[in-house]
């Protein structure tokens, strides 16, 4: 068994087995968070590139449809879409909503950021494996 | 909960981030999805910027999204206990850095209103 795999089934079963999955919920949100801040510093950057002229910025933005940072995107979408669930699930937890269910919380945003990053990878599939 | 806890940043962090979680939604969907794989161009974003809708919620996004960035950052920070004595002039930095960011995206924004060049 490879590394990647067992250290998948220890985070798995670290969740399932929890009844409090808060520090993984919280490690999470934080790494999300961090990435997601960095990402913003790099995309008003990119964006500013309107400044120096028309051109520079579609030379700038055509290098983004590449493969690699159509992979990248997704994995942003992936980041984006748990800290945003992840954020309501605190939001409801403050206004004292579903604090028993702090589980389900998680287990429901994790869920639904692994299916919403699957539906944003299917458009990838042609992009990686030539269109067909 | 500590003596530097204030809770209208607690607040604001709440607010914006839900308020976030829909912009982000129609910007991910317009901006990154909507033409996927295509490549983005000055032309087309100009064109979605002739709608001052479109210019409302790219400001508004811009704001939320930096204040709510650098808020977390500052919670962030203050969760280590060697920097809450320096909350003060830390939160001036993440403050000044929040303004420039914003006056700086807005800039960057502004060849898409004007038509550039």
């Amino acid at each position: 068994m490879s590394l990647k795999d067992s250290q998948l089934k220890i985070l798995l079963r670290t969740i399932l087995n929890s009844d409090e999955p808060g520090t993984l919920a919280y490690v999470f949100h934080r790494l999300t968070g961090i990435i997601l801040a960095g990402y913003l510093f790099l995309h008003i950057w990119t964006i500013s590139s309107s400044t120096i002229s028309p051109a520079a910025f579609d030379m700038k933005l055509g290098a983004f449809s590449r493969p690699l940072f159509l992979v990248l995107d997704v994995a942003l979408l992936a980041a984006a879409s748990f800290h945003a669930l992840n954020g309501v699930r605190i939001i409801f937890f403050d206004t004292g909503i579903g604090i028993k269910r702090q589980k389900l919380g998680f287990i429901l945003a994790i869920v639904l950021t692994v299916i919403i990053a699957l539906l944003a990878a299917k458009l990838l599939v042609p992009v990686i494996f030539g269109e067909g | 909960m500590n003596r530097y806890f204030s809770t209208i940043p607690w607040l604001l962090q709440r607010i914006s981030g839900a308020v976030l979680v829909v912009l982000l939604a129609v910007h991910f969907w317009v901006g990154h999805y909507a033409d996927w794989g295509e490549p983005i161009t000055f032309a087309g974003v100009q064109m979605r910027l002739q709608s001052t809708v479109f210019i409302t919620i790219d400001l508004i996004l811009l704001m939320l999204v930096v204040f709510h960035g650098l808020n977390g950052v500052r919670n962030i920070i203050l969760d280590y206990p060697a920097f809450l004595p320096h909350n003060r002039p830390i939160s001036l930095i993440l403050f000044i850095i929040g303004i420039a960011t914003v006056i700086f995206g807005i800039y960057a924004l502004y060849p898409f209103i004007t038509g550039g060049g």
